[in-house]
């Protein structure tokens, strides 16, 4: 923002801060009208300074402009708001215009970035660069371009990323893959470690919700997400057996206990300690890890990994007392605690409340896992083994049940196959490991001989659902089977383990703990709690998630903060995944996903040895290289780290402003044609034909290239062609106007080719040579005097030649006649340019009048320029008709003696 | 490039060369090479290496050399190691 003081009330909207917007803000500004200057771009200067040099003079186009976006933005009449948007204009009763805007978040600091584009330098995420029309590469954090003014760095956000918004712990999958790609691993790891602390676990044990929200998964396959996660941890690890880091150094005084050490309490650990509090983490186990280290079995997450997790907690100073079970609040309190974090997890398994669930071998799912992980298993050799439940911890323990030697194990559940709360690919797993998974079953009754277990009788489950969802399983009491079995495992659900606290918090009807939703904060104002003890059973990311939470608001209550009025959770809203899916549908290469390297079978069953490798470094960055970069920005903060002005800011948001205006100039500018409009020229197909604002670009000192070379391989062109009137004048095209300009610009362009290239052959293919303007004429006939053929001819197709060059057809008028071919390196079609129709959404439907070749329409074009048929609505430039650049300022000044007038006239409140 | 086949999807070539940047770097440990030669240590397609070395050149990975007249093609060199 620029000029006068943010104000609501302004004589003059200029909407567009092309060369005729910023001509008009000028004109009337320095009339003494107070303008706000609305541009959509983050600079000022439209195409106009995108320029290499203008026609008929070959002045610098930078020289010419940038006088003017300096002026615009240091006017004392002119506010001037860049990357913002008129969302609509309203006349009002009286006079005057309504405007909403909306002032897009560049995601920087503009009054700290000094524009030194260290963040470009660090982005991983590259771009197409718009303002140098594609032919380059940018990064998601960018500058304009050189001369933009202001010269203020942005960082291109389409919203979340879908596997970003997905993770319930507010990983940022897409930043960590983005990292791998670009081969910075450790940052990768720390960027996550930002996040989760369980970096290691979470590579194993993470069912990935990221995976199932990827774009990818709708083409050949999600990105193997979790798997780069495995490569970027064990690598980091195998080199860092210890965190580089220690205890924070900001320290606040404040003691927080924590109850349970499992995922959610390790992670609110984290957090916490970060924040300078003083942490100590009680775990009624002898060994700190929960769920991780008793539940899940080491051949999905091996120990030495959590215990390399732990790492990352212990080393900001956390305490962690184990055999220390609390069951009581109070003393906490007492003992200096100034919060508690309940994180208890889960205990044993529900029962099956059937007869014979006494009998010797029926066991508890979680007690079997905890004596397996505790390194005393059951020893189940020669055993048959029957898993009762259709969830994970069945799958682990019907698993861990065959690396137990069990000579057969069976796995019956209620659910059918879609029903199981299992993942797929671990019913999968398995299955192909030698368990004998059926679904749709009950247990009746487990039968026994001397008080142990014989076989179980199973009944028929014919649903498990009632029509609201709610478990109400229903049997076929005459369909029933006995299975024989030595051992029973049950795992049909899991209870919050917060029985000791049921006289001292309020808890829920399950038992779990009733707690503020956002905040987390239980009945008892310093307890909070989280975790699968409020939530019941669900995954580990899910409760690294709730510690972080609650970490987030116990540090705002310790530190005199108030919990409400503020958002834990304020991730911009998650990218167009269909429109994503859209684009690269056909578009993108087939780049089938990374597959895990499992073990032979007989490897994986014959011991609890980690069952799958991690990928190699090549396979990781291959694969992340499959990322189709949804949101643009994967918020790998890679830029927050190299700016030196602390400008990155990612939670800026957009605002909104409304104003009052007296009058409106609308200054929208124009499109220049597409020339994929044009198949027969090859545009798109060809990598040497582009365009003609492709070509000042090449030509610009600012150019994408290092000099004047052809796109397909950067040799120094030796033959250019120039085709004119590509996309105007042209009914196939539906444009049947002259653009004005491609005459002139082609023909400056020929001058600055032979200029770079003196030894160039040049020819321009034209249909007739409009030179109609002062001095016009003049340059023409200096452009035939440096060389170039002119051939009167109408090309009609382009096509490809060996070495990438090209084959013109054209029709040559006066060389004879007939349809010859010509070889050339590069070919430029000369595009016209079109109305830029984004005015008339700014206004109610249908009040501004469009003529009819969709432009702004004057009302009388001779007489009154600029006017519109809305009383105090002008339009300025080629917004009204195509116009060079002398002919637009000539009408920016005529419009804004139409606006001051409109604002002078008698009885108006100006 | 004599057919009438697409360009491959420019997003997802200006996404590879955080991937080939390596790569790149790699072949110019030897010594300054042309676009060509570059694309033809790679295996790559010349335009998407002109794209991926510009870009590192934007970035001040690698740099142009002059050349003479009568070449057709500037050379580029590795300017730095990273990470």
């Amino acid at each position: 923002m620029s000029g006068p003081e943010a104000s609501s009330e302004y004589d003059v909207l200029v909407v567009g801060a092309g060369v005729g917007g910023m001509e008009s803000a000028l004109s009337l500004g320095d009339m003494g009208f107070r303008v706000l200057l609305v541009e959509q771009e983050a600079s000022v200067g439209g195409r106009m300074i995108l320029l290499s040099k203008v026609f008929p003079t070959l002045d610098c186009a930078s020289c010419i402009s940038t006088p003017k976006m300096a002026g615009v933005n240091n006017h004392p009449n002119i506010r001037t708001l860049v990357y913002s948007e008129v969302d609509d204009i309203t006349p009002k009763e009286g006079g005057g215009f309504l405007v909403h805007l909306t002032r897009k978040p560049t995601f920087v600091d503009a009054a700290k970035c000094t524009g030194c584009a260290l963040c470009e330098v660090a982005c991983t995420v590259a771009f197409p660069d718009e303002f140098n029309y594609d032919l380059a590469a940018r990064r998601a954090a960018h500058i304009a371009f050189p001369q933009a003014v202001p010269k203020k760095a942005v960082i291109t956000r389409r919203g979340t990323s879908p596997c970003s918004f997905a993770c319930p712990a507010g990983v940022k999958p897409h930043g960590y893959v983005s990292l791998v790609r670009a081969g910075k691993h450790d940052a990768a790891f720390r960027q996550h470690l930002e996040d989760a602390p369980l970096v290691g676990v979470l590579s194993r044990a993470c069912y990935a919700p990221c995976e199932e929200q990827c774009s990818r998964a709708a083409l050949e396959g999600t990105v193997s997400i979790r798997g780069i996660k495995r490569f970027m941890a064990d690598r980091y690890y195998g080199e860092h057996a210890d965190p580089e880091y220690g205890p924070t150094s900001k320290r606040s005084g404040k003691k927080v206990a924590i109850v349970g050490s499992g995922p959610t309490g390790l992670s609110a650990a984290f957090f916490l300690a970060r924040s300078g509090h003083d942490v100590t983490v009680f775990e009624g186990d002898s060994e700190p890890g929960g769920i991780m280290r008793w539940g899940i079995p080491s051949y999905r997450l091996p120990k030495d990994v959590l215990a390399r997790d732990l790492k990352n907690i212990t080393a900001l100073g956390v305490r962690v007392e184990t055999n220390h079970r609390i069951t009581a609040l109070a003393p906490l309190k007492e003992e200096g605690f100034d919060a508690v974090f309940l994180a208890t997890g889960d205990r044993g398994g529900r029962k099956l409340s059937v007869p014979g669930e006494e009998l010797a071998g029926v066991v508890d799912s979680m007690d079997f896992l905890h004596a397996t992980n505790a390194g005393h298993p059951t020893d189940l050799h020669g055993n048959a083994v029957v898993v009762i439940g259709g969830g994970n911890v069945a799958i682990d323990s019907a698993r861990s049940a065959l690396r137990l030697g069990a000579r057969s194990v069976k796995l019956f559940c209620l659910e059918s196959s879609p029903e199981m709360p299992a993942h797929r690919w671990e019913v999968q797993e398995a299955e192909d490991e030698g368990v004998v998974v059926t679904t749709s079953w009950g247990v009746h009754e487990i039968h026994g001989e001397e008080g142990k277990v014989r076989n179980i009788e199973l009944v028929r489950c014919t649903s498990v659902f009632d029509s609201e969802h709610r478990f109400r399983p229903t049997f076929d009491e005459t369909v029933k089977e006995t299975v024989p079995t030595d051992v029973v495992i049950t795992a049909i659900g899991l209870m919050a383990d917060t029985a000791p606290f049921a006289s001292q918090l309020e808890l829920n009807r399950g038992g779990t703990v009733r707690v503020n939703p956002e905040t987390l904060q239980t009945s008892v104002p310093y307890v909070f709690a989280g975790g699968d003890a409020v939530t019941g059973p669900s995954m580990i990311v899910a409760a690294i998630g709730q510690g972080k939470r609650a970490a987030y608001y116990i540090d705002r209550q310790l530190s005199g903060q108030p919990l409400e009025g503020v958002r834990f959770d304020d991730r911009l809203p998650v990218s167009d995944r269909a429109k994503v899916i859209a684009q690269a549908r056909d578009h993108v290469t087939p780049r089938e996903p990374m597959k895990p390297k499992r073990r032979t079978i007989a490897e994986r069953v014959a011991s609890f040895a980690e069952y799958e490798d991690g990928p190699s470094e090549a396979d990781a960055r291959f694969g992340a290289n499959r990322c189709l970069d949804c949101g643009v920005c994967c918020e790998c903060r890679e830029c927050v780290a190299a700016c030196p002005a602390f400008a990155i800011d990612l939670d800026q948001r957009a605002r909104h402003e409304t104003g009052s205006v007296g009058s409106v100039a609308l200054a929208t500018g124009f499109h220049p044609f597409d020339a994929r409009e044009k198949p027969a020229y090859g545009f798109g197909r060809f990598p040497n034909v582009i365009s003609g604002t492709q070509m000042d670009r090449i030509l610009a000192p600012t150019r994408p290239f290092n000099a004047v070379v052809r796109p397909s391989d950067g040799k120094a062109p030796a033959n250019v062609a120039f085709v004119l009137c590509t996309g105007s004048r042209d009914e196939q095209v539906g444009n049947r106007l002259c653009s004005r300009v491609c005459c002139m610009y082609s023909m400056k362009q020929a001058q600055l080719t032979l200029g770079a290239l003196p030894v160039a052959d040049v020819t321009i293919y034209y249909i007739d040579i409009r030179a109609f303007g002062k001095g016009y004429e003049e340059f023409f006939q200096q452009t035939r005097s440096m060389g170039p053929s002119f051939v009167k001819g109408k090309v009609s197709r382009i096509e490809g030649a060996d070495h990438d060059d090209l084959i013109v057809h054209y029709e040559d008028i006066e060389g004879g006649g007939g349809v010859k071919t010509a070889r050339h390196d590069m070919v430029v079609l000369a595009v016209g340019l079109q109305p830029n129709q984004g005015a008339f959404r700014l206004f109610p439907e249908g009040t501004l009048a469009r003529d009819e070749y969709s432009y702004v329409k004057e009302t009388d074009e001779e007489l009154e320029p600029g006017r519109t048929n809305i009383p105090g609505v002008f339009v300025i430039g080629s917004a009204a008709a195509v116009r060079d650049i002398p002919d637009t300022i000539l009408h920016s000044e005529a419009a804004s003696a139409q606006v001051a007038a409109y604002l002078k006239r008698p009885g108006a409140k100006t | 490039m004599t057919g009438t086949s697409r360009l491959r999807d420019l997003g997802e070539v200006l996404r590879d060369e955080l991937v080939e940047q390596d790569r790149i770097a790699e072949v110019l440990r030897a010594g300054p090479k042309t676009l060509p030669e570059i694309a033809e240590a790679l295996g790559r397609p010349p335009h998407e290496v002109t794209k991926w070395v510009m870009a590192m050149r934007r970035y001040g990975r690698v740099r142009d050399l002059p050349k003479s007249r009568t070449d057709d093609y500037y050379p580029y060199e590795l300017v730095e190691e990273r990470r």
